[in-house]
């Protein structure tokens, strides 16, 4: 009988059955009402499945996140989403101190102050010490450190570089907070700061001062945000090593540990969220103000002002920013003076614009033209598309009568043929399969590469260019510069930066010492345009023995003005005794045999703070070029400490640290180091490419078993039902 | 404290007490709607009704019964699936191996492969012996461990990156210990003996896998902890050695 129906019954079920009897108390009810009840019927069971399908998925859900939280909660002691964990020493895992930076830069003519704010926050109960290695512009003259506690504001003080360590170990040790600002490259800095207290921030603000590069018709600024990771060759040495990087000091490159920071695949959540502003007056109006990498808002301003923010706001640390603007036709003067009056001496920086080259020359010369492509791990990934476009462009644009080559390197080197080949059909066929086929991986061993490019005779009959394609990825720097400088002979290099954040430093400086150019392409769609403009540059003369004549009594730097190509400007800074701001500067040169000269008066130049550091900038740049070329190092040490000490400016022998009054951390207690990592370039797919490496299977059978276990308990109450439903009817 | 103490008890108590008041009130609940269907009187067509009704009944839990066992033995098939399509793969993988040495062309283990077996890494200790492919993607890992490009050749000069299934092809790591031996074979069939240096956990995200080294170097990676449920977590097990 039903009514002994068990009380596992499923309720809703008896809810059918009132409706089912009332149907049988009125007996003669029309055959549609019995459909129509069919129908309803369907309905609610329609309504009965989804709910408790919906029942079982959230009894399920239930059970997979206990379960999946148990598995988490056993497998670390993560303090939460989103928080990176370091190792520690004692092999324990420590939430790392948090970092963020902000950018102001305000450009002003060919001249940018540019301040970067890096926030460090400690969110553990621990004292804290973060290192953070970061990348700034090779030209950046870093003058300024402030270090902000809350309300607090602490000045840096710049000290010659072991020193400034010292200081700041000792503030470390005595417990008070500390900042220390080194230089580990032109273009590689690494801020230390200690004693974050528990649950505290510190704000340590740094200033440069720096000038656009001007080409192509465009004023550039660029800002590195990340740091390709460095090749390291070399055996590996014990040295005492202070630095917190991957690798240890080799032989090729003693400082190694420095100059390696950890570092974070860039889609991860940003390790170093940026905020840039600029405030732009470049004191002539403007046919065009753009970022090339990132989406800005350009708000124009009365005056020929404008203000750049980042459309996104927050962006991480992964790829370099560039801040491009271009003059309104005819309205960018050919030549430009700045001057500052500081300490009793006054500086001036002085930019000329040769007039441009007539259009390349009918009669094409026969040149011998050597390519070398970096095809090493770090250009996994979108670097080495870029540079393989790069490479099928320039091997069209070979003409009869050329020689060439092509020589790729990883960890070691493989020229396409054993010496320069005359260009024809079947060279250029077995060049476009060879480039082809490049793939990245392994090492990044230059000198080899470029001791085959630069075999054979210096001079030449032939006009002969090295085109190098890399992201400069290396820490022997010094090393190959040092090679260029002996083995070019009559050669030109020209450099030509792949990737989203190569190491500029060293291209320029190869450029440099190569009397060739840079040509930066930092996205697959600009190596078209970037090409067309490189090949300009090869296929036109270039402006050569330049020489700037100042009025006696000036210090002006550089002293060897580099040879120039079209559309590039002279930049000179120049140190006048007190008064004697007058007179001309006679600016000459010749071009394909030609001369070509200009007479500047020294006078009506616009003020302009911080002239002056760059030409202390300018003069260390080439001290420093004098060691790289051989020059003995503690003759250049002791020049650059006079500059860098007397215009408060970091260098490889000078550094700023700021030390706080008071000693905030309790006595006894101890601070731990982090090395706070950086982003893997964006779209570099060589570092960090690691998959996931956890199948699903365990999972996926655990719902299945719990599936079928609820399968099984339902099957086994139907049968219960079924057993005590009224028999015979 | 002692008041504290009391007062939880006393409101644990409550709780529970009304859980009693209300299972004991269920059952009442049932019988009464029960009730009116015992009172029907039966006639033959409503007999009929009810027999068409218990059939409904039967078959909605039938279907019921069988959805939840469909997709539980889907899901746990799955599961197998993935165990199942990694073992037979390593089979395939081992033929197409022999095949390459003997030919000295690289052989694709099944027609439509788009990887291709890149070296050979046995664990004589642990019994493992698995074919290392091109390539570290989600779906090459599927077959067996994945070697990272950009990084070294196994067995050549440089760090070798590999990475595999922790439920899978590299259950094995956790039962290596530092001075362990493995070894790499090449597709010249020339093998290479490896000592295993050290094995550590840490965040995927701050790991920092050295690109180059001197000796030839074998890192082996996979997910961390080895018996968690969650195929997701941030931790990595690490397993490095070097060539002896």
């Amino acid at each position: 009988m039903p009514a002994d129906a068990p009380s596992g019954a499923e309720p809703p079920s008896a809810g059918a059955s009132i409706w089912k009897s009332t149907m049988s108390q009125a007996d003669r009810i029309a055959d549609n009402n019995v459909l129509r009840g069919e129908w309803r019927q369907l309905g609610r069971l329609a309504l009965e499945s989804v709910g408790t399908g919906l029942f079982v998925s959230l009894v399920l859900a239930l059970a997979v996140f206990v379960i999946s939280f148990e598995a988490r909660a056993a497998g670390s002691d993560d303090p939460g989403q989103g928080t990176l964990l370091l190792r520690d020493e004692g092999g324990g895992r420590t939430a790392a101190p948090l970092l963020s930076t902000e950018v102001h830069m305000d450009v002003s003519g060919m001249v940018a102050r540019v301040q970067v704010s890096q926030r460090f926050a400690n969110p553990t109960a621990l004292w804290r010490e973060g290192v953070y290695v970061f990348p700034l512009p090779d030209k950046a003259a870093v003058d300024h450190l402030t270090m902000h506690i809350g309300e607090r504001v602490i000045e840096g003080q710049i000290k010659e570089r072991a020193e400034a360590r010292r200081t700041y170990e000792a503030a470390k040790a005595e417990g008070r907070k500390t900042t220390l600002v080194e230089q580990e490259r032109p273009n590689m800095f690494t801020t230390s700061v200690a004693n974050i207290g528990p649950n505290e921030e510190i704000v340590v603000a740094l200033e440069y001062e720096e000038t656009l590069r001007y080409g192509e018709g465009a004023f550039r600024l660029r800002f590195p945000l990340a740091i390709t990771p460095r090749y390291i060759p070399g055996a590996a040495i014990a040295a005492p090593s202070e630095g917190s990087g991957w690798s240890p000091p080799t032989t090729q490159v003693p400082d190694a540990d420095r100059i390696t920071p950890p570092f974070v695949p860039s889609r991860e959540e940003f390790v170093n969220p940026v905020t840039i502003s600029i405030d732009l007056n470049a004191g002539f109006p403007l046919a065009k103000v753009a970022s090339t990498y990132h989406d800005v808002d350009v708000e124009e301003r009365p005056g020929n002002r404008y203000r750049v923010t980042l459309a996104d706001g927050r962006v991480p640390a992964a790829r370099d920013f560039e801040l491009m603007f271009v003059p309104d036709v005819g309205t960018a003067p050919g030549a430009a003076l700045f001057t500052e009056t500081k300490g009793g001496k006054t500086y001036a920086l002085l930019m000329a614009l040769p007039p441009t080259a007539p259009e390349v020359s009918a009669a094409h010369l026969p040149r011998e033209i050597t390519y070398i492509i970096d095809t090493s791990g770090s250009m996994e990934g979108v670097s080495i598309a870029q540079a393989r476009d790069a490479l099928a462009m320039a091997l069209e644009r070979l003409q009869a009568g050329d020689r060439f080559n092509v020589i790729e390197f990883n960890s070691t080197s493989t020229p396409l043929f054993s010496a320069p080949m005359p260009v024809d059909a079947a060279t250029l066929a077995r060049a476009k399969q060879f480039v082809g086929a490049l793939r990245a991986r392994g090492g990044t061993e230059m000198l080899p590469a470029l001791k085959i490019a630069l075999a054979g005779q210096p001079e030449s009959s032939m006009v002969r260019q090295v085109v190098f394609l890399t992201d400069g990825a290396v820490g022997n720097e010094d090393e190959i510069l040092r090679l260029l400088h002996d083995k070019l002979g009559d050669r030109r290099l020209f450099t030509i930066g792949i990737g989203p954040s190569p190491n500029t430093f060293f291209l320029t400086k190869a450029a440099q010492f190569g009397r060739g150019t840079f040509t930066f392409i930092g996205d697959v769609r600009e190596v078209r345009q970037k090409m067309t403009a490189l090949f300009r540059k090869l296929e036109s003369p270039a402006l050569t023995n330049i020489a700037v004549d100042w009025p006696g009594g000036v210090d002006a730097w550089p002293r060897l003005v580099p040879d120039l190509y079209a559309g590039e400007p002279v930049v000179v800074t120049a140190q006048f005794p007190a008064g004697t701001l007058q007179g001309n500067v006679l600016i000459s040169g010749t071009r394909a045999g030609g001369a070509w000269q200009s007479l500047l008066p020294i006078n009506g130049g616009a003020t302009e703070a911080g002239v002056s550091v760059l030409w202390a900038r300018a003069k260390i740049d080439a001290l420093m070029d004098a060691g790289r070329q051989g020059a003995p190092e503690q003759d250049i040490r002791n020049a650059v400490l006079d500059v860098a000490l007397t215009h408060h400016l970091v260098s490889k022998y000078t550094s700023l640290v700021a030390v706080d009054v008071t000693p905030t951390k309790p006595a006894g207690v101890d601070t731990l180091k982090s090395a706070l990592p950086g982003h893997v370039p964006e779209g570099l797919t060589g570092f960090d490419q690691l998959p996931r490496t956890a199948t699903p299977a365990a999972l996926a059978m655990l719902v299945g078993l719990l599936l079928m276990f609820a399968a099984a308990l339902l099957a086994y109450f139907n049968r219960n039902r079924r057993a005590n439903a009224p028999q015979g009817i | 404290m002692g008041t504290v103490a009391a007062d939880r008890g006393g409101s644990f108590g409550r709780s529970g007490h009304e859980s009693r008041n209300w299972m004991r009130a269920s059952p009442p609940g049932i019988a009464f709607r029960c009730r009116p269907a015992e009172s029907s009187p039966i006639g033959s067509d409503a007999r009929a009704r009810r027999e068409r009704a218990t059939r409904f009944r039967r078959a909605r839990f039938l279907a019921a019964i069988l959805l939840l066992a469909g997709a539980g033995l889907a899901c746990f098939g799955g599961g197998l699936y993935i165990h199942a399509k990694a073992g037979l793969a390593q089979v395939l993988l081992h033929a197409a191996w022999a095949k390459t040495q003997d030919s000295g062309l690289p052989a694709k283990p099944w027609p439509w492969a788009d990887m291709h077996p890149v070296a050979r890494l046995i664990a004589p200790a642990q019994d493992a012996d698995l074919l290392v492919l091109s390539g570290a993607s989600g779906r090459t890992l599927a077959f067996g461990p994945g070697h990272l490009s950009g990084s070294a050749i196994p067995g050549d000069p440089g760090n070798s990156v590999i990475t595999a299934h922790r439920d899978t092809h590299f259950r094995f790591l956790q039962r290596l210990a530092a001075g362990d031996t493995l070894m790499v074979e090449g597709r010249n069939g020339a093998r290479r003996h490896f000592h295993v240096l050290r094995t550590y956990v840490a965040d995927y995200r701050a790991l920092n896998i050295p690109r180059d080294t001197l000796q030839p170097t074998l890192t082996l990676v996979t997910c961390y902890p080895f018996d968690a449920i969650n195929p997701g977590g941030p931790l990595r097990y690490v397993v490095v050695a070097e060539a002896t």
